[in-house]
Parts: structure tokens; sequence; C-alpha cells
């Protein structure tokens, strides 16, 4: 085994006992991404000097015993998280000279603790999409079927990990864009309870919804890089003080976890699930009753209508964040006189049709006229909607559910019809609404085959349950 | 319903070529013509979820927080170290 291919937990534990170094381990993923990426497109920017500097400092504070808790592990930023000095362009031209002037709060969590940041993965530009398709600078392909897509919008990073590019990622998941892009890459991915990580640094797209989290190659390594980065943060507003993890994240208490309740929401298995996925996740749900788990049928009621509501307030959101560029603050400026013309030329020409599409759909359901009818209607059917999984989680403490409807598809397969695309999502967007950490764990017994993922989603700040249960899942 | 790309587009101060228009027009109605759904839902007495959970007032002082060397090299023109946008005001004294 190539050291590149390593867990997380076994990078850690290898550097920590001395059975290789950083530097050994941050040359193996070079060489990797210089073999593997040409095909597969995970990464937009790398710096190599940095990373091998990195290395090299990681190995100088083990030799002197102040090695962090993530020395030496190699770990991808999706293109919309703030590294000092490198590029962010959030996927799009707009941005492609801009290079971050500080730090995003997880990065500098992960300095501090000695991780490597390798590079900055492709993505849908401001992470608009399903499929990774909508980045303005170019495809990514998945490592299990080049002729298919990584899933977006953090479908660089799923690939980076996936191909062994990278030890591990964050992405940013807004409506599902961690869970998707893990499940069709076959690896784990957490979308932590709103507040749980920091925002500062993460350009945003849609501010009640926007989350960080870890794509992992196993539960175990999620639940080490979510305590890493997670904690309520001065810099970000809607960070949460409840945010603090005790040991039970990375060290579950088996016992407990043994008692939790499934819940298997009804409305998440009344079709629109591919023939593949429905099986895989019957034998799921199957494995977890022969383990003698209580499993429970509940009712969410008003989740049919997630996608709809999701589908105003996200471009509401966005149309409002992205009002900053328009050419005064970041890149080239138009040479033009009248002001007018400058902001329709640059956000014209520097925004791709996702973009644009979503910021008019925004525009107009912000407008006066039609704000009450949309987006005032679609925040009261949010409550409701977070209301079903309130009355769920008085009855069972976790729900297991589908992640996405297929597997992974072809390129172009979606990409004409921007509804078709959005169906992709509609059974992660509840978790978004809702504000709940929800979490991609790889169906097993697959190899071979097009991956498929399930879904386990917690009660607020009880990631430790859907990460216990996901790793009971993963070590049996 | 009527909606228009064109008139909603330049709200945003996003200039759309004709085919744009055309493509998102259609795109926009079958988007709005999905979440028109919402009207069945019965709301009166529910109150609007406007955040993620638990949002609280946050209070910091008022102090400068990057400088501005640092974030001025991404800003497109400059001059005598002042950042530099275009003329607004353009009215004769």
């Amino acid at each position: 085994m190539k050291l590149n291919e390593l867990t997380l937990k076994a990078t850690i534990d290898g550097i920590q006992g001395g059975d290789f170094t950083a530097s050994e381990m941050a040359k193996a993923t070079l060489e990797e991404i210089e073999a593997k990426d040409g095909e597969i497109g995970a990464y937009l920017s790398f710096n190599k000097d940095a990373f091998i500097a990195g290395a090299q400092v990681a190995d100088a504070n083990k030799a002197s015993g102040r090695l962090g808790k993530l020395g030496g592990v190699p770990i991808a930023l999706k293109d919309v998280i703030l590294r000092k000095g490198f590029p962010a362009t959030a996927g799009s031209q707009i941005l492609k000279e801009y290079k971050a002037s500080y730090d995003a709060t997880v990065s500098k969590k992960l300095d501090e603790q000695d991780a490597l940041i390798v590079g900055k993965t492709n993505m849908d530009e401001f992470s608009m999409g399903s499929s990774t398709e909508n980045s303005g600078f170019k495809l990514t392909r998945n490592p299990h079927d080049l002729e298919r897509v990584p899933g977006g919008s953090s479908g660089g990073s799923a690939a980076a990990v996936a191909a062994h590019m990278a030890v591990a990622a964050l992405g940013s998941d807004t409506g599902g864009s961690i869970r998707q892009p893990a499940a069709f890459c076959g690896i784990v991915g957490l979308k932590p309870t709103y507040g749980a990580v920091s925002r500062y640094g993460l350009i945003a797209m849609a501010s009640s919804l926007d989350q960080i989290g870890p794509m992992t190659k196993t539960v175990e390594d999620a639940a080490i890089l979510f305590g890493a980065i997670a904690g309520p943060d001065s810099k970000d507003a809607t960070s949460n003080q409840r945010a603090i993890y005790g040991s039970e994240l990375v060290n579950p208490n088996w016992e407990e976890v043994k008692s939790l309740t499934i819940g298997i929401p009804k409305e998440y298995f009344e079709g629109g699930m591919d023939g593949e996925v429905e099986k895989s996740l019957e034998e799921t749900v199957e494995f977890f009753k022969k383990q003698g788990f209580k499993v429970k049928e509940v009712s969410l009621p008003n989740t049919k209508y997630a996608l709809s509501v999701y589908y105003i307030l996200m471009p509401a959101e966005a149309s409002t964040n992205l009002a900053r560029f328009d050419g005064m603050r970041y890149g080239t400026r138009a040479e033009i006189k009248d002001l007018e013309e400058l902001y329709l030329e640059n956000r014209g020409r520097g925004f791709g049709p996702e973009v644009k599409r979503r910021i008019t759909l925004g525009t107009f359901v912000l407008s006066a006229g039609y704000y009450e009818a949309y987006y005032g209607k679609a925040q009261r059917v949010r409550s409701l909607v977070k209301e079903d999984f309130d009355k769920a989680f008085d009855e069972v403490d976790v729900l297991l559910a589908p992640t996405t409807p297929t597997v992974a598809f072809k390129f172009g397969e979606k990409s004409q019809s921007p509804l078709q695309m959005y169906l992709s999502d509609i059974f992660t967007i509840p978790a978004n609404l809702a504000g709940i950490p929800a979490i991609n764990i790889p169906v097993k017994g697959r190899e071979g085959k097009l991956p498929v993922g399930f879904q386990l989603m917690g009660k607020p700040f009880r990631e430790a349950d859907i990460l216990g249960l996901g790793r009971y899942y993963e070590q049996s | 319903m009527e909606f228009d790309v064109k008139r909603y587009a330049h709200l945003a101060k996003i200039r759309l070529s004709g085919e744009e228009e055309l493509k998102y027009q259609k795109d926009l109605e079958e988007i709005l013509g999905h979440v028109d759904e919402l009207r069945r839902v019965d709301t009166p007495k529910v109150e609007p979820m406007t955040g993620g959970t638990d949002l609280r007032n946050v209070f910091r002082k008022d102090e400068r927080g990057e400088r501005v060397e640092e974030f001025s090299p991404n800003f497109p023109a400059q001059e005598n170290g002042l950042l530099k946008v275009p003329k607004v005001i353009d009215h004769e004294a």
C-alpha cells in the first residue's frame, strides 16, 4: 500500500509513531497528483513549495515533540475556503485573479494542528451545482468511472480523496454539496449542524444553510477531522456556543450507540430512487435490524416541499451575497465610464449560466410584490420542515435515508435541465433547511460497481450519534 | 404570474444576451412552476424560519481588523496607495 492510500487515522498514527515522516507522506501524495490529476482534474491549484515546506515544519515539530494532532496529514480545501496567499476562485472566472488576504478559521485550525494543505479543489461555480460541471474552469471526473461526474458542488474534494490525491478534504454543503459528491465517489462526507463549524473565510452562497465539513475515507476520519475544525468562533456570529464536543466523537460509547433508535422516514422511500440505490438501502436497513437495533418508521410529511423551499431561499440569499461581485473590489475592471454599464458588463461576463440564473431568480423572489408570496412563504414552510424533524426526534435518535436518488450520472446527462439537476439533491436538502447534522456513508460490498451511499441524520449538535452509528456499520 | 427575466436580470445588474434571455426565461418558468406547489401549503399560523438555528445578537468592538495593504493587491485599480473607483458624481457645479 502506498502511503497516500492510508486513512487519516493511520497517517496520524504512522507519523506520530515514527513509521514514516510527513515529508514522505507529502512526496507520495505529490506523486499521485502528478500521475493522476491530469486525467481526473480534482485540483484547481496547488502550491507544491508550500506543501513540501509544511511537511518539513511538521517533521521538525515531531523531532522536538510538538507535533499537532493532524501532524503531516495532507488535506485538500474546496476552492471556496480561504487560505492566505492562495487563490480562492469559488470556481468562478469573476475571481480568477483573486488571492486570499486572510485565512478562514478552518484553515487556521488545520495549520495550528500541523495539517498540510495540499491545494484548492474544483467545484461548481459559487457552489451552485450537483456535478461540478458548472465550474468556470474545467471538468472533474469521477475516479470510479471517468465518463461520469463526481457530483457537486464539492466534486474536486470528493475526487481528490477517492483517488488518494489527498488523505482528506474539506468541502461545503448548502443543499447536499458535501454528501452528494461523497456518495458518488464512495467516500464519507459530513455536513455538521448549522453553527458547529465557523463559516469565517468561506465564500458565502446561502448564509442560513452553508456549512463546512470533512470529506474522508472512513467515518472515524470524519470524526477526527470534524473534531479538529468544530467550535464557536467570535468571527462568525452564526457559530454556536453549543458546538463543544467531547471525546465521544472520536471514541464512541458503544453501549450508547447500540441503544440508539433508528427512524426510517417513509417519505424518503416512496419512489424516486433507482432500483440499485433502493436495493442497497434495503440491505442497510436490514443490517441494522439484524444487529438488534430498534428500527422504527417515522413520517416527515412536509419533506416533499423541501426542494421548493430551497429553490426560493437559496437563490434569494445567493443573490444578496453575490451582489459584492461588481467589478469594484476584485479582479479586473472593464474600462467603462457609466457605472451601470460597468456593473452589467462585469457581472454579465464574469458569472456563468447557473449563477446568473440563480441570482435572477433570487432577485425575483425578493422583489416588491412577490416577496411575501415566494420568500415569506418559503420561510414559513421551512418552519414546517424543521418541525417535522423535531417531532421525529422525539421518537427516534437518528434517521436513516438515501443520500442520492441515483448513482453518479454521465457528463451532460442533466446539464440541459436545471430542474432535473436540482432533483439530485432531493434527499439532502431537508437537513440543511432544518440545520441538523447529516453524513453520507458508502454502502459496503459494492467493489467494482459504482458507489451508493446512505445518509444518517441526527439531532442538532449530536454528530456523535451519527458518527458512532456510522462507525458501527463501517467496522462490522 | 408574469415573470420577465429581462426585468429581474436588469435589477440584479446582469447583462444577458438574447440567447440567454430565451433560455433562462424558459428555465426559470419551469422552476417557478415547480415551487408554486407551496401555495397549497396552509401556513396562516406558522412563524417564518429566518435563519439557521438559535440565533442571537453577537457584539464586538468596532476595531480595525485586516490592514489595507493585505487586501489591496486584489483591488483592480489603485493610485498613490489609495483604492480607486470610477467617478459616480458627475454634476456641473
